[in-house]
């Protein structure tokens, strides 16, 4: 184990699956001779030289779809959007091209293909550049979707996104990257995408949460266990396909659920978790779910907007004292 | 330590509650499960038994005060503390406005109204009983599905074989959730349940041998029974059809009128009894069936254009059945006025001949002994009589198939097969069946 900072294990990853394969690149804006907007990228282009790290032009449709043909010819391209809210501009390449053409030509192509970069609300970048668009790429059948949280697990689900053989959008978050960790050694350190994991054990309440946001789930759990309410925290992770097992063996202990996500509440997430739960362990519920989302607003760039707007560790906390009946609705806005 | 009993909240509608009795008196000895008071609410009698235990210190309300709820009603503490600041607390503060002070603004309202707490106030003392069932003025009785619980509580209460209608939930609305279960499991079922016995172990039976050897000459109203009983279980052809009746509604809508909750269809208040009901009802099934408000003389059946009811009452040594005359044509009102007035003077033997003599039909309600059933004899020459047994909870299931527990009656018709049919005393019963199920429809 060493410990290191989660932008570094993304480097690690990328590392060991290009010295692994030589199907594997790395292509993206300022990925090469820049080292990568946010340094993920570091020391790529001069181990692995100017073909297999390649500076794209600021064109997100034009090189995702490249992506998408070099995946469909046998190659493994490992696409870095600087944030997510540009694959708003390369969409019809994602949803439209990557996820359905496995579908399209009866299983006889295959797109093993990665899009990664961070996803979210960083600081003040105003509303365009603060999406977390999950939700629309969980929605698709097709792609696989992962949100990685620290750095272990950052390095294992980022290489068995590049060895997996159909396109994978791998969520980071800006605010992670500085985060550091222990992370294993072993270059075949590799997690499934189709887990989450249990991030704190408990009994009272579970709080579902990925990436930045399973922190703040930590969090709220440890001030809850203060008052004596031991919550159960899952990490997500696979946001498609979702790890139905995990959610509901939590619940059917627990009774009683908070969801915390990166976007806005309707047709997110949670509102997916909260059908699950409900249809398989309808006996089992002693509260309704309750849910901390975005607010329904554009992201504001006001800094005080921009915070009241987010999930918080209070609005978390307030949302597992009322599945606990300890607190009504309103307390959460008088705060 | 010290510690308040204040008024607890019994049901959602309860602002004050009426201490009825004091059951332990300033310098007692508690414990936990000791009837402390008994308290009227909005809908019920109930006992309240203390949580706590230790010497009951002071009482702050007399007996027929009414107080709003968490008022301070006594402290339970140690005989040796002292409790003069409590005291002094509590009296200053029952001179201030009651704590829950109408909100002035719109906004404040909001805010009370969202932010309305359903986590129960600590109170030292708790209910023994259930509170009676709410009823809505509405939709009265007990309706299926009217009781909230969370799908784990009740799988949970499922599982320990806890009456979920014995279990007051302390989620929103009186919901019924996990912890209120868990809080049963951990103090123990016997604890926490409604005693049936009220008040624990029940006093012991005192076996007195009250036999001896007497002969009682056959006399007065002795000889009149023993003379028309044996001639009509011996001539009479008797047939006997039973039913059970629902009575969820009847339950609710006497609670109703009884507390002043509702005036329906103009129905003054009163304490009307279940025999009222009964009475009317059964008289709205004759209207129905005039076959059977009929008299046999052996030669002719003569039915009957207006509705004289007898009613059995017994007394020490015999039994009487006096009379309401053109019962069709009276309110509940003046039903019950009338059995008060003719029960009382019945059990006097002060009823004049005309008013026990010459009924059309005869009601025999042996309910307060807790019967299922009974099979009556026919008085004639009337052609059939009904046999009412006790209103019971019972394991019931509604019109959608689901399980509650609910109220029934068990009665029987006995018939004169030499006047009625069985398909005719069948009808009758599936008519007051009927009835009773939506007294709020004919109760007047």
């Amino acid at each position: 184990m060493a410990e290191m900072e989660f932008r570094k294990a993304l480097n690690l990853a990328l590392d060991e699956e290009l010295a692994r394969d030589p199907d594997v690149f790395v292509i993206g804006e300022e990925v090469a001779e820049y080292d990568g907007a946010y340094k993920v990228t570091k020391g790529l282009l001069a181990k692995y030289g100017h073909e297999r790290v390649v500076d794209a032009p600021i064109s997100e449709s034009g090189f995702c779809g490249l992506a998408v043909g070099a995946a469909m010819a046998g190659l493994r391209p490992v696409v870095e959007l600087m944030t997510f809210s540009f694959s708003l501009v390369a969409i019809d390449q994602i949803l439209n091209n990557a996820a359905k053409i496995r579908y399209m030509s009866g299983g006889a192509m295959r797109v093993p293909l990665t899009f990664r970069g961070p996803s979210g609300v960083v600081h003040q970048l105003g509303a365009t550049h603060s999406n977390a668009l999950e939700s629309i790429f969980a929605h698709t059948p097709g792609l696989k979707v992962v949100a990685c949280s620290t750095p272990e697990n950052a390095r294992g689900l980022l290489k068995s996104a590049i060895r997996d053989d159909d396109p994978v959008v791998f969520l980071e978050s800006e605010l992670l990257y500085a985060l550091k960790g222990e992370v294993p050694d072993d270059p075949e350190f590799l997690l499934p995408l189709h887990k989450g994991r249990i991030a704190r054990e408990g009994v009272d309440v579970t709080i579902v949460a990925y990436s930045k946001r399973l922190h703040q789930a930590l969090d709220a759990a440890d001030r809850l266990a203060r008052e004596g309410i031991r919550a159960e925290v899952i990490d997500l992770i696979s946001l498609r396909p979702i790890d139905q097992d995990i959610l509901l063996r939590s619940f059917r202990k627990t009774n009683r659920m908070v969801t915390v996500e990166e976007s806005w509440s309707f047709c997110g997430i949670g509102a997916s978790i909260v059908d699950i739960v409900q249809r398989h362990a309808f006996d089992f519920m002693d509260a309704p779910i309750e849910r901390v989302t975005l607010e329904e607003v554009p992201m504001p760039y006001n800094e005080s907007l921009e915070n009241f707007v987010q999930p918080s560790v209070d609005k978390i906390i307030s949302a597992a004292r009322r599945t606990l009946y300890l607190e009504s609705e309103a307390s959460l806005h008088g705060r | 330590m010290a510690v308040k009993i204040s008024m607890p909240k019994l049901s959602d509608t309860m602002k004050e509650g009426k201490l009825i009795k004091w059951h332990k008196q300033e310098g007692d000895e508690v414990k936990p499960g000791d009837v402390i008071a008994e308290v009227e609410t909005d809908k019920a009698n109930m006992d309240l038994e203390a949580f706590d235990k230790g010497t009951l210190l002071k009482l702050f309300v007399k007996e027929n005060d009414r107080v709003p709820v968490g008022a301070v009603l006594a402290i339970v503490g140690d005989r040796k503390e002292s409790i003069d600041d409590l005291v002094g607390e509590i009296e200053s503060s029952r001179d201030a406005p009651p704590v829950a002070a109408v909100p002035h603004t719109a906004q404040a309202t909001a805010a009370a109204t969202a932010a309305t707490p359903h986590i129960p106030a600590p109170v030292s003392a708790r209910p023994l009983a259930k509170p009676a069932p709410s009823v809505d003025p509405v939709r009265l009785g007990l309706a299926a599905g009217g009781l909230r619980a969370s799908p784990m509580a009740a799988k949970m209460a499922a599982e320990h074989g806890i009456p979920l209608e014995s279990i007051q939930g302390s989620g929103p609305g009186g919901r019924i959730v996990k912890n209120d279960i868990d809080l049963i499991l951990s103090q123990g079922l016997a604890q926490r349940l409604p005693d049936r016995r009220r008040g624990g172990t029940p006093p012991a039976i005192e076996i007195q041998n009250k036999l001896a050897e007497t002969l009682t000459p056959l006399e007065g109203v002795r000889k009149v029974i023993a003379e028309r009983m044996a001639l009509a279980k011996q001539s009479i052809p008797h047939f006997y059809l039973q039913a059970k009746l629902r009575m969820d509604r009847v339950v609710g809508f006497r609670m109703a009128l009884n507390s002043g909750q509702t005036s329906a269809g103009g129905v003054a208040p009163l304490s009307y009894s279940y025999n009222d009901f009964i009475l009317q009802g059964v008289c709205k099934a004759l209207m129905m069936n005039p076959g059977v408000n009929a008299t046999f003389d052996g030669i002719g059946v003569h039915t009957h254009a207006q509705i004289d009811l007898s009613f059995a009452v017994a007394f020490e040594g015999g039994l009487i059945t006096p009379v309401i005359r053109g019962c069709d044509a009276l309110s509940l009102r003046d039903i019950h006025m009338a059995a008060e007035d003719l029960v009382d003077r019945g059990r006097r033997m002060k009823l004049k001949p005309e008013e026990y003599l010459g009924g059309s039909f005869t009601v025999s309600n042996l309910g307060m002994f807790g019967l299922d059933n009974f099979q009556p004899i026919i008085n004639p020459p009337q052609v059939a009589i009904l046999a009412v047994a006790a209103i019971q909870r019972q394991p019931c299931v509604d019109d959608e198939g689901h399980l509650y527990v609910g109220w029934e009656m068990g009665v029987t018709l006995a018939c004169d097969h030499r006047a009625i049919d069985g398909a005719a005393g069948a009808r009758f019963l599936k008519d007051l069946t009927a009835l009773m199920e939506q007294p709020e429809s004919w109760v007047q």
